[in-house]
C-alpha cells in the first residue's frame, strides 16, 4: 500500500506541469501595455503581488 | 514598490522585466493613479494570477528566470539576490561563456554572482579590442549582450520623442548614466540635450522640483495616513502645517505649469489627502 502511495506521488509529480510563466494568467491591463510572452522569452521576469490600500 | 522602482531602473535595461500584479479589490483608476504617484513606468495588471501560488499575503513576489520556469516566491526581501543572480547569470548565458578567458573570469563571477551590471560594460568594452582572439570573441560577445537592451531602449527613446518627449527624455538621461564609457551613453546623452529645450520636456522639468516638495510631503504623513487609514480629522490636525504647504505647492503647480506630467503626478499624490 505504502509502495503503490508512493508510485502514485511520484507519477503525480512527474505529470503536473512545473510552475512557469506560460502558465500565468495576466488578467486587465490597468497600467502600461499588456506583456506578451514573446517579448518576455530570455529576460529574467519579476511579478509582484501587492495592493494599494 | 519603491524596491521595484529602484530595480526596474537599475537592471531594466540588462534583461529585467518588471509586472505588478494589483491583488486588492480597488478600481481600475485608482490604481492606476496611484501607480503613477509611485512613478511606476512598467506594467500593472488586475485579475490575474500565478497558478499554485502559496497565497501568503502581500506584498508577494515570483522570480522567473530566462526560460519562464519559477526560480523563487517569497517576500521582496528574499528575492533581491535571486533577481541580481538570475540578471547576470542570463547575460553570461546570452553571450554563450562557458569557460571565460583567464581576463574575464572575474567580471563573469561576478555578474554570475548578482554584482551590478551596470558598472561591467565599460570594463569589457576594452577586452573586446583585444589581440587574444578567445578574449576578443568572448568580450565582444558579452559586449553586446550587455548593450543589447540598451540599445533596444535608445531606439524606443529615438521612436518615442515626438509623440512623448518627457518618457524619451528620462529614458534616455537613465541610459546616459547606465552605460557610461560606451557609444549608447554618448549616443544618450546628445539625446537629452536635444529633448531638453523641448517645449513640453522645458516645462516638465521646471515643474519637477514641485513635484519634488510634494513627494517629500507625502513621505513625511504616509506612516500617519497609514495609521488613521483616511483623512480624519485627527489626521488632518496633526498634519495641518504640511497640508497647508501641499495645498499651496500644488496650487502653484497647476497655476503656472497645468499640463505636465510632474503636476499630473502631484495631484495624483495630493488626492490621497483630499487636496485638490
Amino acid at each position: 500500500m505504502y509502495r503503490l502511495s508512493l508510485c502514485a506521488l511520484l507519477l503525480l509529480a512527474a505529470v503536473a506541469p512545473a510552475q512557469s510563466l506560460s502558465t500565468v494568467n495576466f488578467g486587465e491591463v490597468v497600467r502600461g501595455s499588456k506583456p506578451e510572452l514573446d517579448d518576455l522569452k530570455g529576460r529574467v521576469v519579476v511579478i509582484e503581488f501587492w495592493g494599494i490600500h | 514598490m519603491p524596491h521595484l522602482v529602484r530595480w526596474n531602473e537599475e537592471l531594466g535595461d540588462f534583461g529585467l522585466a518588471m509586472i505588478g500584479f494589483h491583488v486588492q479589490d480597488a478600481p481600475a483608476d485608482e490604481v492606476k493613479m496611484k501607480s503613477e504617484a509611485l512613478g511606476i513606468t512598467f506594467p500593472v495588471l488586475q485579475g490575474g494570477d500565478v497558478p499554485k501560488s502559496k497565497k501568503e499575503g502581500i506584498p508577494r513576489m515570483f522570480v522567473f528566470g530566462p526560460d519562464g520556469e519559477l526560480l523563487l516566491e517569497g517576500r521582496p526581501a528574499e528575492a533581491e539576490q535571486a533577481v541580481r543572480t538570475a540578471v547576470g547569470k542570463a547575460l553570461v548565458k546570452a553571450a554563450g561563456i562557458k569557460d571565460p578567458h583567464s581576463s574575464l573570469k572575474k567580471i563573469v563571477e561576478d555578474l554570475q554572482a548578482g554584482k551590478p551590471p551596470v558598472a561591467t560594460v565599460a570594463k569589457v568594452l576594452p577586452l573586446a579590442k583585444s589581440a587574444d582572439p578567445k578574449l576578443k570573441e568572448q568580450a565582444s560577445a558579452l559586449a553586446a549582450a550587455l548593450q543589447a537592451g540598451g540599445n533596444k531602449r535608445l531606439q524606443e527613446a529615438r521612436d518615442g520623442q515626438k509623440d512623448d518627449p518627457i518618457s524619451s527624455y528620462d529614458s534616455a538621461v537613465r541610459l546616459a548614466a547606465n552605460f557610461k564609457g560606451t557609444p549608447i551613453s554618448q549616443q544618450a546623452g546628445e539625446l537629452s540635450n536635444k529633448l531638453r529645450s523641448e517645449k513640453r520636456v522645458a516645462a516638465d522639468l521646471r515643474a519637477r522640483p514641485m513635484l519634488e516638495t510634494i513627494k517629500k510631503l507625502d513621505l513625511a504623513m504616509a506612516p500617519g495616513l497609514k495609521a488613521t487609514e483616511s483623512v480624519t480629522p485627527e489626521f488632518k490636525k496633526a498634519f495641518s502645517a504640511q497640508l497647508k504647504q501641499m495645498t499651496n505647492q500644488l496650487a502653484q503647480l497647476n497655476r503656472t505649469y497645468a499640463d505636465t506630467r510632474a503636476a499630473k503626478e502631484a495631484s495624483a499624490i495630493a488626492a490621497k489627502y483630499e487636496v485638490k
